[in-house]
């Protein structure tokens, strides 16, 4: 007797209750795997964070203005090179690019040089 | 037992949960987002206006008063403001760089004077056919333009040249005439000033009695601050700093216990009050005198400076025990009329930097830097000893690696950073 209280039912009130219901749960459910799976699409936001901070470290301490430097860092690929000013000589422009593993580009600065005082930047 | 309950309420339920938790996870990758394009445009902007400096120091693409809006590499987020002045006798130079409601600027002093130039020399001596005389413990080191009749020993109230070489450099002839100075600095000083600052429309100018007691405090990110007075100015108790210009139509007379950094000192007469210590730059058309023991930091400026006429005897002494880092200069007008300029400099006053004087000095300190001169003398009861150097120390090779000048005469070479202003 005590064993038959205990067991619950649930029961819809209306077919059309349900199945409205279920719908909603579909339909939700549906909608967080969408937003999820395209947040996990979009590029991890980490990866570009670190990419940026990989791109102001090879900003610094530029001794060397004469040609292109690549350098491997934690896995990504880091491209600095220079131009020469198209306006003035004595000023180059600075590219730093930060590539991941799979060779696309993450982020990219650029910086204009007076290459006698490089040591200009505070 | 039958429990009736709605589906539809167990399915809102759980529709609110999936759909916070969704909110929850949209906003933080929205924040994130949001970070990283903020630090991305933050570095951007930092990075122009480094540029910004660096077109700044190569000196060729903007003029004095000609501010320039340049975008630099033609793109997208890239516009940067650049401008030069001067401020008393250095370049200011203002990098500035904006985009939406983010901006960031960098203010900064820039000269073209510094110790690895090789064009500065330690002594120019202009060419007036009578030889350097060197006697006592008088030292020159470094390259030095001297007149065709060289360096020899003079001779002083019995004292004759104690030491073994006269000159430790290189030496070539010099001109007649000193390098002239950039053609901004040769002016009529007090009318220019005024001129220059006594503009309502674009400085409102403080009286000496609207300053706070406080005194002022000022940024070089804004407009200039000016305080004027046609009456004499006496600077005591106050604390100036950045980005001020004192003017007064007499004189003004700076006490030791004045506080100033980065001010622009103009007036007819200046007086600086022994045992002062500031960084300030003095312009005085007619007299300047620097007490004893006074401490003109980096930068610092002390100049004699007067195109126009003028019927007394212009005078500049700076007293024993005193430093000056930055520029001495003297540069008068030739008036026929007027009586002979004294330039006096007492023993144990160390610049450091250059000295620049197109008059006559008498001159017993030491200059660590460039030392350039019409003539030196020597006043004595036998008489005045022309181009002699008593107990005189030039040193080119102990200006400090890291100082950087005013180029006192040409407006278009590299320049270096002097000072950051923010």
């Amino acid at each position: 007797m005590a064993q038959l209280k205990r067991k619950r039912k649930i029961t819809a009130s209306t077919l059309q209750e349900t199945i409205i219901a279920l719908s909603i749960i579909v339909f939700v459910f549906g909608i967080a795997l969408l937003v999820l799976n395209n947040l996990m699409r979009v590029e991890n936001i980490h990866v570009q964070f670190k990419g940026n901070l990989l791109v102001e470290k090879y900003f610094d301490h530029v001794t060397d203005t004469t040609e292109q430097h690549i350098y491997e860092n934690d896995g990504f690929v880091v491209e600095r090179t220079f131009y020469p000013h198209p306006d003035d000589s004595s000023l180059m422009i600075m590219v730093v690019k930060v590539f991941d593993s799979n060779k696309k580009k993450i982020a990219q600065q650029k910086e204009i040089l007076f290459f006698r005082s490089i040591d200009s930047r505070q | 037992m039958k429990v009736t309950s709605s589906v539809m309420i167990y399915a809102l339920f759980i529709m609110v949960i999936v759909t916070i938790l969704i909110g929850v996870v949209i906003s933080t990758a929205y924040y994130n987002y949001l970070q990283k394009l903020t630090f991305q445009i933050e570095k951007q902007l930092q990075h122009n206006v480094h540029s910004g400096i660096a077109i700044l120091l190569s000196n060729k693409m903007v003029d004095y008063a000609h501010p320039r809006l340049i975008s630099l590499y033609k793109e997208d987020k890239d516009s940067t403001y650049l401008s030069k002045e001067l401020f008393g006798m250095f370049d200011l130079i203002r990098s500035r760089s904006a985009w939406k409601k983010f901006s960031y600027e960098k203010v900064a002093f820039a000269g073209g004077f510094f110790a690895r130039k090789k064009t500065f020399p330690a002594l120019y001596l202009t060419n007036h056919y009578s030889p350097l005389c060197l006697v006592g413990r008088s030292k020159i080191t470094g390259d030095c333009y001297l007149p065709q009749k060289g360096v020899q020993r003079g001779y002083i109230d019995g004292r004759s040249f104690e030491g073994d070489r006269f000159v430790k450099g290189k030496t070539e002839f010099s001109e007649p005439s000193l390098p002239e100075l950039k053609g901004q600095y040769r002016k009529n000083l007090m009318e220019e000033v005024k001129k220059r600052y006594l503009q309502p429309e674009k400085y409102q100018a403080l009286n000496m009695e609207d300053v706070p007691d406080e005194g002022l405090v000022h940024s070089f990110c804004v407009h200039t601050e000016v305080v004027y007075d046609a009456d004499a100015i006496l600077l005591r108790n106050i604390k100036l700093k950045n980005n001020i210009v004192v003017i007064s139509e007499k004189e003004v007379l700076i006490s030791k216990t004045a506080d100033l950094m980065n001010v622009v000192i103009y007036a007819p007469n200046i007086f600086i009050e022994s045992g002062f210590r500031g960084a300030i730059q003095c312009f005085a058309a007619d007299t300047l005198f620097v007490g004893s023991n006074v401490s003109l930091d980096f930068p610092s400026a002390v100049c004699l400076m007067n195109h126009g006429l003028s019927h007394i005897s212009q005078t500049l002494k700076i007293a024993s025990g005193t430093n000056i880092s930055g520029v001495v200069c003297i540069d008068l007008a030739n008036n026929s009329g007027a009586a002979q300029p004294d330039v006096y400099i007492e023993k144990n006053v160390q610049v450091t930097g250059a000295f620049y004087s197109n008059v006559s000095v008498q001159f017993f300190g030491k200059v660590q830097g460039s030392l350039y001169t019409n003539g030196f003398y020597v006043k004595r009861l036998s008489g005045n000893y022309i181009n002699h150097l008593l107990d005189v120390e030039i040193n080119k090779d102990e200006l400090p690696s890291q100082f950087v000048g005013p180029d006192l005469f040409v407006s278009n070479t590299e320049n270096k950073i002097m000072k950051w202003l923010n």
